[in-house]
C-alpha cells in the first residue's frame, strides 16, 4: 500500500527522487483504484519519481493547459500531473478518460478546414514551453473566432501566458 | 402618406443627398465623411434588412443546416419584422462573413489548424470540473501529504500486471 511520506525529496543514489503530492480529489481517488488501473499508477509513480518529468508523458494543449502533462495508464486510466519544480509533482488527477465529441468538429466541416490526422503529435511533458509552434496571435484569432461560433464551448480564461 | 410626412421625408433625403455629394467631391472632413457613411450605412440596412437562410448559406459557403444552427444559438441573429420565417439580418451577416473568411484563411496553416483542434478536444475531454477542481486545489495549497509507492505495493503491481491471474488488491 501506497503511504503518505515526508521529507524523501533528494537524491537516491544517481537517480533523481522527485515528490508526488496528490491534490486532496487525487488522493481519493488513488484510495479507490483497485486491480490493474492501480497497479500501473503505483509503477508511474515510482517511474515519475525516478526520472521525473521524463517519465510523464505529454503535455495538454490549449488555454489553462498546457502545464498539465497526461500519462497513460492501463487501459483508459489517465494520470495528469502539474510539476512545480524539476523535483516536485502534484498528482492532480487519476481517472478513466472518455473522449468527448470535438467541439469544433461541425465547425470545421462547415468552414473546410480539415481535421488533423492521427497520431497526434504532443509536446513531451519535459517541453518547457509546451506552446504551439505557431505565432500566438494567429492562434489566439482563430481560436477565438471558433469559439464565437461554438458558444456551448465557452472559453475558459482568455487571459494565456504565452512565453514565446 | 400625408403632405407633411412626406415633406419631412423629402427633408431628410435632400440633406442626406447634399452631405453624400459633398462626400464624393472629397469636400468633407473625417468627422463629416463617417456622418456621410452613416447615413449610407443605415439606408443600405433599410433596403434589405434581413436575408433568408438560404442566401445567408450561399454567401457564407456553408450549409443551410449550419446556418440554421448559427441562428438557433444566437451567432447570426434572426431578423425582427421579416416577411419570411427565417431569415438573419445583414449586420450579423456581415460579422460572421467577416470572421468565416478569417478562420478558413487561417484554416489553411496546418500546424495552427491542428493545435486549435486539439485545444478544443483537451477542453472538452476535461470539462467536467474535475481537472478545474484539482488545479483550484493546487492554486489553494490543499495538498494531501506526499505519496510513494512502497517496495511491497511495486512488487505487487508488477504481478498485477504481469498475468491475467493477478489478484486484488485493497
Amino acid at each position: 500500500m501506497g503511504t503518505p511520506r515526508a521529507g524523501r525529496t533528494g537524491r537516491r543514489g544517481a537517480e533523481l527522487t522527485v515528490a508526488t503530492v496528490p491534490t486532496r480529489l487525487a488522493a481519493r481517488q488513488i484510495a479507490a483504484l483497485r486491480g490493474k488501473p492501480r497497479a500501473s499508477f503505483l509503477l508511474a509513480v515510482d517511474d515519475i519519481r525516478r526520472r521525473g518529468c521524463a517519465a510523464a508523458g505529454v503535455r495538454l494543449t490549449g488555454v489553462g493547459l498546457s502545464a498539465v502533462c497526461r500519462l497513460d495508464l492501463y487501459g483508459a486510466w489517465r494520470l495528469l500531473t502539474v510539476f512545480e519544480a524539476a523535483d516536485r509533482c502534484v498528482l492532480l488527477l487519476v481517472a478513466e478518460h472518455t473522449r468527448s465529441e470535438n467541439p469544433y468538429r461541425l465547425i470545421y466541416a462547415a468552414l473546410g478546414i480539415s481535421e488533423p490526422g492521427e497520431p497526434r503529435t504532443k509536446p513531451a511533458c519535459c517541453d518547457p514551453e509546451g506552446q504551439p509552434p505557431v505565432d500566438p496571435d494567429l492562434a489566439s484569432r482563430l481560436e477565438e473566432g471558433l469559439a464565437e461560433l461554438a458558444p456551448p464551448l465557452a472559453a475558459p480564461g482568455k487571459a494565456r501566458g504565452r512565453r514565446r | 402618406m400625408s403632405v407633411a410626412s412626406e415633406y419631412e421625408q423629402a427633408e431628410r433625403v435632400v440633406a442626406d443627398v447634399a452631405l453624400l455629394r459633398d462626400m464624393a467631391a472629397g469636400r468633407l472632413d473625417s468627422e463629416r465623411v463617417r456622418e456621410a457613411a452613416g447615413i449610407l450605412l443605415e439606408h443600405k440596412r433599410s433596403e434589405m434588412p434581413g436575408v433568408s437562410v438560404a442566401v445567408a448559406a450561399r454567401l457564407l459557403g456553408v450549409s443551410r443546416t449550419t446556418v440554421e444552427a448559427w441562428r438557433s444559438s444566437g451567432v447570426l441573429s434572426p431578423a425582427a419584422q421579416s416577411r419570411r420565417r427565417h431569415e438573419v439580418t445583414i449586420d450579423s451577416l456581415v460579422r460572421v462573413h467577416a470572421l468565416v473568411d478569417e478562420l478558413r484563411r487561417l484554416g489553411r496553416i496546418r500546424e495552427l489548424r491542428d493545435y486549435i483542434w486539439w485545444s478544443g478536444q483537451d477542453a472538452a475531454d476535461y470539462a467536467d470540473g474535475k481537472l478545474a477542481q484539482a488545479l483550484a486545489e493546487l492554486r489553494a495549497g490543499e495538498l494531501a501529504e506526499e505519496y510513494a509507492p512502497s517496495e511491497e505495493d511495486l512488487r505487487w503491481a508488477r504481478r498485477e500486471l504481469a498475468g491475467p491471474a493477478g489478484g486484488e488488491q485493497s
